[in-house]
């Protein structure tokens, strides 16, 4: 029977029951710290459901008002868009609306990351990292840059067309249809402009042009006192072949050097948070002339690793315009404006620009117009970064603790300020006032360290990619275009603040290198330590002249090849600085190059494929005659920090606790292992071992593992030596040392280090992989990961097996890895082929996010369809998109 | 607004609204649909709740089965992970939940604000 309650407690009961429903669906369309708002997340009607796609046809016909003419879009059976277009403004809106189709949430997140403005979206927590993005001057550069690339009639078309089409599909997309990273962070997104081009230009740069270690390596020279410094720090790593052949001759007067004042010394940076960074960014380029290829035309090669992602950093694209309606958008420009087009005149523009037709396939940088790697009918291009000092830090003096003037020239001069606010997710705007010398930024405020790999407190820093007037995608612009080496040369001139090294192949049977960029003239050393602020001779005024940089052209040997090795020899008569990098690469591409003839465009694949490391070629004989039976003979006694470095391998391990039995009295599973008996067996392994790193490798993994503890056993001495940090001693160095007999440099008995690094590594590795040397598998054993970008678990792909390893041509590393492997074979058949870990689509919930990866990580290339013929494109296009003119 | 006596009817008015209604407003429609549901019905208390949660949780399981069919599963088990689910299949679940849950409490306290 129903007990009678009176209708006023009925009443709370009711409105009890309805508050917390209330509360709960507030809840629900809330995101709560990380946790999504869930009733917008998974409703089916406008949540994650609607991000659900098939593959499938994707025809669209839509019209715009922006447009002059139509633009028909042929996607290929991979998705790679083939734009046809009559005009440089048409062309590059259509490449911003399909780029924006694939990649909306990327650009938009990239854009903010860049920009340090993650407190927007992320919370309090993302401040530390909004600030240090801020003081390393990216507003500030991206505002530099967004000038320098309006200035410019051409790239100011490009930039403002994109920027047009991405926001012309933002437009036609309703909420239920944003990606779905947005539904999961809760946020908006933001329509695109020229400065987000520039901010992602800015994010470039940060990746490759931003890294020095001249703090590190002043405080080295201080601390382990000038003898020892320049043994374990020479001005050039052992075993490199440069760039430039070294019979190149370099018939330039060069520019003078400044002077500095003498006595200067810096002060030991005490403050100093810096980790070394992980030396796995590099790339790989070469090309061939017709002598050594079996066509007898050049075929070139481009793979540029990066740190790879979901969605991936690169988009494959072909743009083609005849260029017929160049004239409506350019006739503008011929009434007074483009007044800042640098050397060229409105007049010339209009010229070089109307009747431009051209066609041009490869990658392009989601959110930058253009084609950044790739090839056209007549030319090939890759790139590899270059590497050379970009960056220098610079000891300030202020006048006081205002710090409203800096000494300089001997004036005090001005500190400019510059605000930056944070607007933070659910707290209040941060304001952070950064100091401005002519240098640049402070990137480390006094008294307080808020970056943890960046730049000493009360430093500026000076950046190539904050200078003003460069213009990158004026080149990629002209070598889009470009038809022959004069073509290509006059579009590397504008190549000057992501300085790289540039490979180049014609049809026309030719090949070069150059290394390509804005750096400064210095005098030696220069920039390779902390710089004296006061002391104009360290003033970035004179770059070295375009003509005088590092080039070679259609060398003697019949290939040129970078690997971000040092560009040439000592010889050169201009001092680059010292960030480039150890010999494997470069001298195993050389080596291979030189050995072959008849070399044609699938043998390029095979070599991007290739796993061997010169580093285990040249350290593993050493390491093994050290060793001798018994090899277990003692517990390691190895000291097992890991010290937090990025070594590209991956968790080795190097700082897990070991407890086997050493005597063999059994594991955890209760077996019996004879820890001797493996190591006899794993010695003989490795005495056999071709120095390669395939997946099925059973001991790669574990010379890995050996060689690493070695090096950090053996730098650890000099890095333990002071309480202030350090840079390290490279690992070709040391070894250098060892195999020239200098045991004596090491303050440790080197024999026993490596022995008993070989038994610390033999248990840890049998704890971790099991007693059965033949079951150890490299690509099982260490699996490689490709995280999604802003890092939501499930949306990258982990654990998949790939070979390579950071020191060899297929250099898939634990954090980097090939981004986009490239073979252009030239000549009167035009063949290329390609791939890059991931998927044209950035959707997550489209089988095309990561459809490319098993390939790529396999080998398998697939052919890069090169449709310059509007009716060809169509007969063969999976899918057909139609922009058309709309009357204004 | 009529008093509705039928489960089949409130049922079917329920998904229908609910359906169209999230054509153009947000998830939480269903909570404010449960609610007048409550309110505008003459059926037990718990025959409400059970009539909201099966047509909210049909409505929504139906859509996501469909959506799974005719187009591309690969996100479930992206999202399984983003949510911490040990199973793709829970995704459904979880979505049911989250539409019929509150609709359903909505539609009790609903009832109990209208009974007499």
């Amino acid at each position: 029977m129903a007990i009678r309650i009176s209708r006023g407690a009925r009443l709370i009961k009711a409105a009890t029951l309805l508050a917390l429903t209330a509360l709960l669906t507030w809840a629900l369309s809330t995101r709560i710290g990380m946790v999504p708002a869930l009733g917008h997340l998974t409703n089916p009607m406008q949540g994650f459901w609607q991000n659900m796609e098939r593959d499938g046809v994707r025809d669209l016909v839509l019209e715009s008002e922006m447009l002059r003419s139509a633009v028909t879009v042929h996607y290929d059976e991979r998705g790679v868009p083939h734009i046809f277009a009559d005009n440089d403004y048409d062309l590059y809106f259509a490449q911003g609306f399909v780029t924006a189709r694939d990649r909306l949430w990327q650009i938009d997140f990239q854009t903010r990351a860049a920009a340090g403005r993650l407190a927007e979206i992320i919370g309090p927590d993302a401040v530390d990292y909004d600030r240090a993005q801020r003081r390393l001057g990216m507003m500030y550069g991206a505002e530099i840059n967004a000038a320098s690339l309006s200035a410019d009639p051409r790239t100011a078309t490009m930039v403002q067309a994109y920027a047009d089409g991405y926001n012309a599909w933002l437009e036609r997309l309703s909420p239920n249809r944003y990606p779905v990273e947005y539904k999961i962070l809760g946020i908006e997104p933001e329509p695109f402009s020229t400065l987000g081009t520039a901010l992602l230009l800015m994010n470039m740069s940060q990746t490759l042009s931003s890294g020095t270690r001249a703090h590190a390596l002043t405080n080295a020279l201080a601390l382990l006192g000038e003898e020892t410094y320049r043994l374990l720090f020479p001005d050039e790593l052992p075993w490199v072949d440069p760039i430039i052949p070294p019979d190149q001759t370099w018939d330039f007067d060069p520019l003078p050097p400044p002077v500095p004042e003498p006595g200067f010394v810096p002060e030991i940076v005490r403050d100093l948070p810096l980790q070394e960074r992980d030396p796995g960014i590099g790339s790989n380029s070469w090309a061939v002339d017709g002598s050594k290829s079996a066509t007898g035309y050049p075929i070139l090669a481009s793979d540029p690793h990066l740190g790879v992602n979901l969605p991936s950093i690169w988009y494959e694209v072909q743009l083609n315009s005849t260029g017929a309606n160049n004239h409506l958008i350019y006739e503008r420009w011929d009434h007074g404006g483009g007044e800042n087009g640098g050397g060229n005149g409105p007049g010339s523009v209009k010229q070089e620009a109307i009747g431009g037709s051209f066609s041009a396939y490869g990658v392009s940088l989601p959110g930058a117009p253009g084609v950044i790697i790739g090839f056209n009918r007549d030319v090939a291009w890759g790139v590899t970064n270059a590497g050379s000092n970009t960056l220098d830090i610079f000891e300030i003096e202020f006048r006081d603790d205002r710090r409203e003037e800096y000494l300089h020239d001997g004036q005090w001069k001005p500190v400019r300020q510059r605000i930056e606010k944070i607007p933070v997710r659910g707290g209040d705007t941060v304001i952070d006032t950064v100091l401005y010398t002519h240098h640049g930024p402070v990137t480390q405020p006094h008294g307080e360290n808020i970056a943890s790999e960046r730049f000493p407190q009360g430093h500026a820093i000076q950046w190539v990619a904050h200078l003003p007037d460069q213009n990158p995608l004026l080149a990629v612009y002209k070598y889009n275009r470009a038809r022959n080496q004069e073509e290509f040369e006059a579009a590397l001139r504008h190549f000057t603040n992501l300085p790289q090294n540039m490979t180049y192949a014609d049809r026309h049977g030719n090949i070069s290198m150059g290394h390509m960029g804005a750096f400064p003239v210095r005098f030696f050393g220069q920039g390779s330590f902390i710089g004296n602020g006061r002391d104009p001779a360290y003033d970035w005024d004179q770059f070295v002249p375009f003509e005088h940089l590092p080039r070679s052209f259609n060398p003697e040997r019949g290939f040129v090849s970078s690997a971000n090795q040092a560009p040439a020899t000592r010889d050169y008569p201009y001092y680059l600085g010292r960030g480039h990098y150890s010999f494997s690469r470069g001298a195993r591409i050389n080596r291979i190059l030189s050995d072959s003839e008849n070399i044609t465009g699938t043998f390029f694949e095979e070599m991007l494929m290739d796993n061997r490391s010169l580093h285990a070629e040249k350290f593993l004989p050493y390491m093994l005659s050290k060793l001798e039976p018994p090899f277990m003979r003692e517990n390691g006694s190895g000291d097992r920090d890991g010290d937090g470095y990025g070594n590209g391998y991956g968790d080795l391990g190097l700082d897990v606790g070991v407890d086997v039995d050493v005597n063999g009295n059994g594991n955890e599973h209760g077996n019996e292992i004879n820890l001797e008996e493996i190591a006899s067996t794993v010695y003989n392994m490795l005495e056999e071992w071709d120095f390669t790193f395939d997946a099925d490798s059973p001991v790669a993994l574990f010379y890995a593992s050996w060689e690493q503890r070695t090096y950090r056993d053996l730098r650890k001495p000099y890095l333990e030596s002071s309480d202030r940090f350090l840079a390290w001693p490279g690992i070709t160095v040391i070894f250098r040392l060892l195999l020239d007999g200098r045991d004596d440099v090491f303050p440790v008995d080197v024999t026993e280090t490596i022995r008993s690094t070989f038994r610390e590594a033999l248990e840890a590795h049998v704890q971790r992989h099991g007693s059965d040397p033949d079951n150890w598998n490299y690509g099982r054993d260490r699996s490689v990961n490709i995280g999604h970008l802003a890092m939501l678990p499930g949306f990258g792909r982990e654990g998949f097996i790939a070979s390579g390893t950071p020191e060899a041509i297929n250099a898939t590393g634990s954090m980097h890895a090939p981004s986009w492997r490239m073979v252009v074979e030239l000549g009167p058949e035009l063949r290329a082929r390609g791939h890059f870990p991931g998927g044209q689509t950035g959707n997550p919930g489209h089988p095309g996010y990561d459809r490319f990866i098993d390939d790529w990580a396999a080998g398998t290339f697939y052919d890069l369809h090169f449709w310059d013929s509007p009716s060809d494109a169509e007969r063969q296009a999976s899918s057909t998109l139609t922009l058309n003119p709309k009357n204004r | 607004m009529l008093p509705i006596r039928s489960v089949p009817l409130l049922f079917v008015i329920v998904l229908i609204s609910a359906l169209l209604l999230q054509l153009f407003l947000p998830w939480w429609i269903v909570v404010v649909i449960g609610l007048l549901a409550g309110m505008g019905s003459s059926i037990p208390t718990w025959k409400k709740g059970l009539t909201v949660f099966a047509a909210i949780g049909l409505l929504w399981l139906g859509a996501a089965l469909f959506i799974t069919f005719t187009e591309s599963a690969v996100l479930l088990p992206r999202i399984a992970a983003l949510l911490q689910l040990p199973s793709p299949w829970m995704v459904f679940g979880v979505t049911v939940l989250i539409g019929a849950v509150p609709s359903s409490l909505a539609a009790v306290g609903g009832s109990w604000l209208i009974i007499r």
